[in-house]
C-alpha cells in the first residue's frame, strides 16, 4: 500500500485520469489522503479541459444551418407500403383467375359466369365437337374429310399421273 | 438523469413519430458540436459546412432506426465520423488521380475569429501547436484523445461512437495522454492563458 510520502508517479496520475471510476483501491485510497498528488491531478485535468475550452473556442462559427429534407411521416410510408402489397395482391388474383378461365373446360363452368358467357363456352364445344351441323343438315353436307389435306392428296395421286391418266 | 438529456430524449421520440419541429430542435441542439466536431478532421470551414448537412440529412433518414434514444449523442458522433472517413477517403481517391497540387487544407482553416490582435495570436498559437500535437498521435489515439477532451464525450460514448471496447477506448487515451504530457510547448500555452 502506497503511503503519504511514496507519491503517485506520472504514469499513475495519468491512469487515474483515465480509470476515474475503476481505480484500484491502493491509488484510489492514496489520492483520497494525498494532496499533492490530487494537485497534480487537478493541474493535468485543468489543463486538458482548458485545451478543450481553447480548441471549442477557437472553432468558427457555422455560416449556416442545415436544412432538413421533406421526410414523409412513418403514417404515410405505412400506407402507402399497404396499398403497394395490396395492388400485387389483386394483380396475382387476377393472373390466377385468368389462367384458371383460359386452362379450365366448359364442363367445369362457375356458378358465378354470366349467362352469355355460359353460352358462349357451349357453343365453342358444339363448334369444336365433330359434328358441328345438325343431323338433318349432314344428309345434304357432303362428308368433310379434313384429316385429307392438299399435301396428303397430292402425296396419294400426283399431278403428272392425274394428267397422264386423262 | 440530467434535464437536458430528458428533454433530447423526449425530443428524439418526437421527432422518430414524424414531428418535424422536434427533429428541428434537435438539429438546433447537436449542429455546433457535430460542425466543430467535423471542422477539427476537415479543417476546412467549407467541407465542414456541407458534412454538417450531410451528418443532418442522414440522421433525419435513419432516426427511426435509433432504437436506444438515449443513446442519440455517440449515434450521432458515429453518423459523424462515418461521414468523415468517407469524405478523406474521397479525398485520397482525388488527390491520387488529380495532376494539381493540393491546396493545403490547414491554409484555409485558420480563420481569425476575434477582433482583438492578442486573441488572433494566442489562436494562431494554439492552433499551430494543436496541430503539432495531434500529428504525433496515431489515428485511434487523435479521435479518442479529441472525442474526450474537445467533443466531451464519455468513456462510453467513445466506445460506442467508435464501435470499440471500453478498454480499447482506456488504452488509446492512455497512450494519447502520455504524449500529451510529453508536449511541453503546448502545455506551457495551456498554463500561461490560464494565469
Amino acid at each position: 500500500m502506497k503511503d503519504k510520502s511514496n507519491h503517485l508517479n506520472e504514469d499513475e496520475i495519468l491512469f487515474s485520469l483515465v480509470e476515474e471510476p475503476d481505480l484500484p483501491e491502493e491509488i484510489k485510497s492514496h489520492l483520497l489522503a494525498c494532496l499533492v498528488c490530487q494537485e497534480k491531478k487537478k493541474a493535468l485535468m485543468t489543463e486538458l479541459e482548458r485545451l478543450g475550452k481553447m480548441a471549442r473556442d477557437f472553432t468558427p462559427l457555422p455560416q449556416q444551418k442545415p436544412a432538413l429534407p421533406f421526410r414523409e411521416s412513418r403514417h404515410f410510408i405505412f400506407n402507402r407500403s399497404v396499398l403497394a402489397a395490396g395492388f400485387s395482391v389483386v394483380v396475382i388474383i387476377a393472373c390466377l383467375w385468368s389462367l384458371r378461365s383460359f386452362t379450365g373446360s366448359s364442363k367445369h363452368i362457375t356458378p358465378g359466369l354470366s349467362p352469355e358467357m355460359e353460352v358462349d363456352l357451349y357453343l365453342m364445344d358444339d363448334i369444336l365437337g365433330e359434328s358441328a351441323l345438325p343431323e338433318y343438315y349432314l344428309d345434304i353436307a357432303a362428308p368433310t374429310y379434313s384429316y385429307f389435306d392438299e399435301e396428303f392428296l397430292d402425296f396419294v395421286v400426283p399431278l403428272g399421273e392425274e394428267s397422264n391418266s386423262v | 438523469m440530467a434535464d437536458s438529456d430528458y428533454k433530447v430524449t423526449e425530443l428524439v421520440e418526437k421527432a422518430k413519430a414524424g414531428n418535424r419541429a422536434s427533429l428541428g430542435q434537435l438539429v438546433e441542439h447537436f449542429h455546433k458540436d457535430i460542425f466543430r466536431m467535423v471542422y477539427y478532421r476537415t479543417n476546412s470551414q467549407m467541407d465542414a459546412e456541407d458534412l454538417t448537412q450531410e451528418i443532418f440529412m442522414q440522421m433525419s433518414k435513419s432516426l427511426p432506426s435509433l432504437r436506444d434514444t438515449r443513446r442519440i449523442r455517440p449515434w450521432l458522433f458515429r453518423i459523424a465520423l462515418n461521414r468523415v472517413r468517407d469524405f478523406h477517403r474521397k479525398k485520397r481517391i482525388l488527390s491520387f488521380f488529380s495532376t494539381q497540387p493540393e491546396l493545403d487544407a490547414s491554409a484555409q482553416a485558420l480563420t481569425d475569429n476575434h477582433n482583438n490582435p492578442l486573441d488572433n495570436m494566442i489562436q494562431k498559437e494554439f492552433q499551430l501547436l494543436f496541430r503539432q500535437f495531434t500529428d504525433r498521435l496515431s489515428g485511434r489515439e487523435r479521435e479518442v484523445f479529441m472525442l474526450r477532451f474537445v467533443d466531451q464525450l464519455g468513456i462510453r460514448e467513445i466506445a460506442e461512437a467508435l464501435r470499440n471496447s471500453e478498454s480499447t477506448v482506456k488504452t488509446h487515451l492512455y497512450r494519447a495522454l502520455k504524449k500529451f504530457r510529453r508536449h511541453p510547448e503546448l502545455r506551457s500555452l495551456l498554463t500561461g492563458s490560464l494565469s
